[in-house]
């Protein structure tokens, strides 16, 4: 059983609940941790999570790199709402910038999965609905596509051209601007 | 993903594909950048790319994510060879400027306006009102926008869905009053022309017009200088006092801009700097020019320079096309980014040209 929140000793006192991933590990996380997930967000408001939310198209693999994202970036969120009243101005953007410089290395080091991961991310980010994972994870695939050629695409993720030679000639001739 | 095969240590593991569901897809291909290869591009992938990427309520979602249109290029004076139909100068077209995408052009001659969609070549022509354009006045210049550019939700679509604004400025041969009038593709009529004294003799209105908000602005040149306000609501006209310390030598390196946060500049280039005037209500609600920035040109170039025009301006995406010392430059002016082009001797006037470019890109026979 893996304890995603038990190094937290702030949170211990906070509502915690509990995930069940499809292969039916336990993960004990925050209120705040959880509701990055809008899905979850939707439950805790219903009264649906006694017992623990079972989440059967995610797997435990990819369900603790979800919470170690929603972990990060809940705290984000707390820290934003909290700071403001103790820093002046100045020194409060300096800690928002230096914090954001930090939670962009923290996405940049999350991205470096292979493509299988990254896509299993990309299922359980829209499944969860959490926004800003689906974003991060999307612009990452869409950022690996771009500048590419269409056979070069489709040799990256294996597709197969089913598109006629007639209906290629087609929309090469459209687009003929695009490939000049 | 439905079909997973077990990996064995003989086989290669299986290919990765991406997931099967169309709206996580269509997620990933709208976070392709908004340049002209990346829509055909990927709709030359497969049948089910090319339907999503074709499909309306995708290409809606596409501009409005990238609100800010790259900048594709740019129309020198020349572009009207294109729509010449004879060969001969009686059907020579000026271009006057674009804006959210479309390209206005005027036919002195024919007194006709020009729409241009260049993505599609769609174009339309409009006849301008005879009494604009006689012995006592004559059209200068002109400017084309989408009719709901104030709305901030607004995405702009294809020439045919999004109703355009065009506005024409003229002098009249008396040198004494500039005159404007605003035609609408909806309704199809102009607007009753309205005119401004101005006071110093006006000999024409040769830079296009600065949008700021529903208000253009030109800068009419001839013995004096001052800047027309044309509040398209209204519409009317009135002209408003040059910044009293804005001096600059030559017409060429003087340009009404789009300030910061949205408001009216006037950019003037000098040999050794870039200076920003803003237009600014003062506590009594008075409205009055102050210099907000003096920035060094070599700073923002890079190197030294002797000499310079500014050939063009996007109010659209507050870009500025410079000549310098022989070459063209692009200058961003909200973060004052300098990007170095071509050599060319050939000084021209310039409009950049700004659009999310995914015409063309069709749905295949057979799907909805």
């Amino acid at each position: 059983m893996a304890s995603a929140g038990s190094g937290d000793e702030k949170a211990a006192a906070a509502a915690m609940i509990t995930l069940i991933s499809s292969d039916n590990e336990k993960f004990e996380v925050t209120e705040a941790t959880a509701t990055l997930s809008q899905t979850i967000r939707h439950m805790i408001e219903d009264g649906c999570t006694d017992g623990g939310v079972p989440l059967p198209n995610v797997t435990s693999k990819i369900l603790a790199r979800v919470i170690e994202y929603c972990k990060k970036h809940a705290t984000a969120a707390a820290g934003e709402e909290g700071s403001s009243s103790s820093f002046s101005d100045a020194a409060f953007l300096e800690v928002d910038r230096a914090f954001l410089e930090e939670l962009e290395e923290f996405d940049d080091a999350f991205l470096e999965v292979d493509r299988a991961t990254l896509f299993d991310l990309i299922l359980a980010a829209n499944y969860l609905d959490i926004k800003g994972l689906l974003n991060l994870t999307c612009q990452k695939v869409a950022d690996s596509v771009k500048g590419k050629t269409p056979e070069q695409i489709r040799e990256m993720y294996n597709i197969v051209n089913d598109l006629t030679p007639e209906e290629e000639a087609e929309i090469r001739r459209e687009t003929q601007w695009a490939f000049e | 993903m439905t079909h997973r095969r077990r990996r064995t240590c003989l086989r290669p593991a299986p290919p990765v594909t991406l997931p099967d569901d169309d709206d996580i897809l269509s997620e990933i291909l709208l976070r392709l950048p908004p340049l002209p290869s990346s829509l055909p591009r990927a709709s030359l992938v497969c049948k089910r790319w090319c339907r999503l990427v074709a499909a309306p309520h995708f290409r809606r979602s596409f501009r409005a994510r990238h609100r800010k249109p790259p900048l594709i290029g740019f129309f020198d004076d020349f572009v009207g060879i294109f729509f010449r139909s004879g060969g001969s100068d009686a059907d020579k077209w000026r271009i006057y400027g674009c804006r959210h995408g479309r390209v206005l052009l005027y036919n002195r001659t024919q007194k006709e306006i020009l729409l241009w969609d260049p993505p599609t070549g769609d174009h339309c022509r409009v006849a301008v009102p005879p009494e604009y354009e006689n012995e006592e006045k004559m059209i200068w210049n002109g400017a084309v926008l989408c009719a709901a550019a104030g709305d901030r939700s607004h995405v702009h679509g294809g020439f045919n869905s999004c109703p355009l604004k065009v506005a024409v400025v003229g002098v009249t041969s008396n040198h004494t009053q500039v005159f404007a009038s605003i035609y609408s593709t909806e309704t199809g009529n102009w607007s009753d022309l309205v005119s401004v004294t101005l006071p110093f003799e006006v000999h024409t209105v040769t830079h296009p017009g600065t949008l700021v908000g529903n208000i253009l602005y030109w800068m009419p040149l001839g013995l004096g200088y001052g800047i027309v306000e044309f509040d398209l609501a209204r519409p009317s006209l009135s002209v408003i006092e040059w910044p009293s310390g804005a001096k600059f030598k030559g017409n060429g390196c003087c340009r009404i801009v789009l300030t910061d946060d949205g408001g009216l500049g006037l950019a003037i280039l000098s040999r050794q700097k870039l200076k920003m005037w803003v237009r600014k209500v003062c506590s009594e609600g008075v409205a009055k020019w102050v210099l907000e920035k003096s920035h060094k040109l070599q700073k923002i170039l890079g190197q030294r320079s002797w000499t310079r025009v500014i050939l063009g301006y996007a109010d659209d995406i507050n870009v500025m096309l410079l000549w310098i010392d022989g070459r063209i430059w692009v200058l961003r002016l909200d973060s004052l980014q300098c990007t170095k082009l071509w050599e060319t001797s050939v000084i021209c006037r310039n409009h950049p040209y700004a659009t999310i470019y995914d015409s063309g890109i069709q749905s295949l026979p057979g799907d909805c």
